[in-house]
């Protein structure tokens, strides 16, 4: 839920927070606090990072924003599907993720490899953390592929799905190591036709859809990899979806925070406008 | 939390004697009925400060109030805001609450005999009749002609008629003033429950008034204090009590240092040269860090560097004299810790001025390029509401206090609302603190719907 009053109040608090610093640091925009703790320590001044506390917003602040602005202020934000419908693009003064999320990027990035050697450890005493780690992602990309696909689909259609609640065990054949793919069409097909969207039209809808595995959304495929890891790898169920996740978030290291796409953006942006975010 | 040695009851009701039993951290809140009718729940984040946010008017501030003052045990001026009931839940299983009606206040605690002040408990007694600090006491008094000679029957009517002209909040106050038989437990009870409330009128202590010398007698001089004045000499008071605290330990040591060193000879067993020269490192670096906070005087380093370490008495007493500096030192860390948190605090925030200790005056600004002193209370408003909020924090809020701020924000600029929720927490974690933030601001919230708790009813 966005704090911010409004798009120029978010403005306006950038460039209050600018006139206090020497002329080269800039300000980076995020979505939410998440997003602020990745960055945190790897800026010179904490207050370099605004939150907007919402996609919506900050897409707002960054569309108000003059060309100056973009100089100076630097929104950054998932890629979500809005991208590959062409209704959004990276450009001066916004960087977008790779990936639908962040979540996605961070995965993309093979952070998983270092998380499961704290979470089953016993497993990764057997195994080559780096197998494992693609085994357990092949599997989750199986149930999130088609998930990423509903969920483009279903997005102009503005019905709430409820992706974030859906029981992925429901959908997974434990023994067969599938996803139950009919299963889940079909009950989204239900939940749409209730909500008076019709069968063909959902089924022309989901046929356009691409099937590559950057379909998926970082969220889904963080829980199907904890659907996994606990199902074949004996990962205890105390460790929930939103540990793993700040697990992966954490397990960033420099080196990999180097090579994520969207600090590639950032420092492309810096020498272009010779503003200074990053240490 | 503190303890006292009051007989008291634990939580099934059993009186033991010795220590009260703590209430532990609050962990949620309740009003129901605030101005009438509005309800508001809200639980306390333990690691983080717990933001409330909402429109004017919402009750923030109040509900801090209401908090505050039952913390501190003022019940007459909780009783005067209007709620029905306040019911706050603590982490070791305890629970408070307050019930306020036209005619009756109740205030409960898990196991503990209520306090139940009605109307009732005017008749037990007439002492009431010769209270004069409550003005609305006095009203009713001077309003009840002749009321000594009454018969107990019209002296009750008479009251009773006299009571119901006037306001709810003032007849509740009336009745508090005149209740004798308040249980052991609420006088306990602001030990139990320690509350720190940083009002927004922080900047200023209330002005104390003195006549002036050569006036008339109807004119006064008022004298302003500021807190940032106050927090230096608070904390020049702190470092003097501090070092008469490190002079009687030292004093106590050295009385019997003598009879220690000898003992130590005659232990057969003798640290090595070089453990003891490693600990004579640590404490040099640990006299460092006192020197920088004014907790020591700047005075030469003991020598030791000429002494032949090979000879085991050598070693021996070398060993006594470290034993002994170590708990000389550890009666100033404490103080130490909390002014070098301060002291960075301060520094990161007020760069290019920065902070110095003073034994004198508790703490200097340096600012310009001459490094002159520059008095707190000619600080920038914003300076000084961080400065007084980090004194508050650090020195006034007692561990496991439970710090409430009005309005933090105030004259802060962006960049420091920014990183407030972080430096408090830093700052509260010294002390195991726990914060209640009231705030309208965005930036201090910075997108944490995780801490945040929204007291607007659309929300």
């Amino acid at each position: 839920m966005p704090e911010y009053p409004s798009a120029k109040a978010l403005i306006a608090d950038a460039h209050l927070r600018m006139e206090l610093w020497p002329d080269p640091l800039g300000v980076i925009v995020v979505e939410g606090p998440d997003d602020n703790r990745l960055f945190q320590r790897r800026v010179h001044h904490p207050a370099q990072i605004i939150v907007a506390g919402g996609r919506r917003l900050l897409l707002a602040a960054f569309e108000i924003t003059q060309p100056y602005d973009r100089d100076s202020i630097l929104f950054i934000t998932d890629c979500d599907y809005a991208v590959r419908r062409g209704d959004l693009s990276g450009g001066h003064g916004l960087a977008i993720t790779a990936h639908t999320n962040v979540e996605a990027d961070l995965l993309a990035l093979g952070l998983l490899e270092s998380v499961v050697q704290e979470i089953v450890p016993s497993v990764v005493g057997r195994q080559n953390p780096a197998r494992v780690s693609e085994a357990v992602l092949d599997m989750a990309r199986s149930l999130a592929v088609p998930l990423g696909r509903i969920r483009m689909a279903a997005e102009p259609l503005g019905v709430d799905l409820g992706f974030d609640s859906i029981d992925l065990s429901k959908y997974w054949f434990r023994k067969e190591r599938t996803a139950d793919v009919a299963k889940l069409k079909r009950v989204i097909s239900d939940k749409l036709n209730a909500n008076g969207v019709s069968r063909l039209d959902w089924e022309s809808r989901l046929a356009d859809t691409p099937e590559d595995p950057d379909i998926c959304n970082g969220k889904d495929l963080i829980r199907a990899t904890r659907l996994i890891l606990n199902y074949y790898y004996g990962l205890d169920r105390e460790v929930t979806e939103t540990i793993l996740t700040r697990m992966i978030r954490i397990a960033m290291t420099e080196d990999a925070f180097s090579r994520w796409p969207v600090v590639q953006r950032i420092r492309t942006w810096e020498v272009r406008t010779e503003r200074v975010v990053l240490r | 939390m503190p303890y006292t040695s009051r007989p008291t009851k634990t939580p099934s009701g059993r009186a033991r004697l010795g220590k009260v039993a703590p209430l532990g951290k609050l962990i949620r809140y309740e009003v129901v009925g605030l101005f009438g009718s509005r309800n508001r729940e809200f639980t306390l984040d333990q690691d983080e400060p717990t933001l409330l946010t909402g429109a004017n008017g919402s009750g923030k501030s109040t509900i801090l109030r209401t908090i505050d003052f039952i913390s501190t045990g003022r019940w007459q001026d909780l009783f005067a805001i209007p709620f029905h009931s306040i019911t706050l839940d603590f982490d070791s299983g305890m629970q408070f609450a307050a019930h306020r009606s036209e005619d009756s206040a109740e205030i409960y605690l898990t196991g503990e005999e209520p306090w139940v002040i009605n109307q009732d408990e005017l008749w037990q007694h007439k002492s009431w009749w010769n209270l004069s600090a409550n003005s609305a006491l006095v009203n009713v008094r001077n309003s009840i002609a002749h009321g000594s000679s009454l018969t107990d029957e019209l002296f009750q009517s008479a009251i009773a008629e006299r009571l119901g002209h006037l306001p709810a909040a003032e007849r509740l106050a009336l009745l508090l003033t005149t209740s004798s038989r308040a249980p052991e437990w609420i006088k306990d009870f602001s030990t139990r429950f320690p509350v720190l409330f940083i009002t927004d009128q922080r900047l200023v202590i209330e002005p104390a008034k003195r006549k002036s010398q050569q006036g008339s007698s109807s004119t006064e001089a008022v004298t302003t204090r500021f807190a940032a004045e106050e927090a230096a000499q608070n904390i020049a008071e702190e470092i003097a009590a501090a070092q008469a605290a490190y002079a009687s330990r030292s004093q106590s040591l050295d009385r019997n240092f003598p009879q220690r060193v000898i003992r130590a000879i005659a232990t057969t067993r003798k640290a090595s040269e070089n453990e003891l020269r490693r600990q004579l490192d640590t404490l040099t670096k640990q006299r460092r860090l006192l020197r920088e906070v004014a907790l020591l005087p700047q005075e030469a380093e003991d020598e030791f560097d000429e002494l032949d370490f090979t000879a085991p008495h050598t070693r021996a007493v070398i060993a006594t004299y470290i034993q002994d500096t170590k708990k000389k030192l550890a009666v100033l860390e404490p103080l130490r810790r909390r002014l070098a948190l301060f002291s960075q605090f301060v520094n990161r925030h007020f760069e290019p001025k920065s902070i110095w200790f003073d034994i004198e005056k508790g703490f200097t600004i340096a600012a310009g390029e001459g490094n002159e002193s520059l008095p707190p209370k000619r600080l920038s408003s914003g300076e000084q509401q961080l400065l007084v909020l980090a004194h508050h924090v650090l020195f006034r809020a007692a561990p496991g206090t439970l710090v409430l701020i009005d309005e933090p924000e105030l004259s802060l600029h962006v960049v420091w609302q920014a990183t407030l929720v972080d430096d408090l927490t830093e700052m509260g974690r010294e002390r195991d603190l726990t914060f209640v933030l009231a705030t309208h601001s965005p930036t201090l919230i910075a997108g944490r719907n995780d801490l945040r708790r929204s007291l607007d009813t659309r929300h």
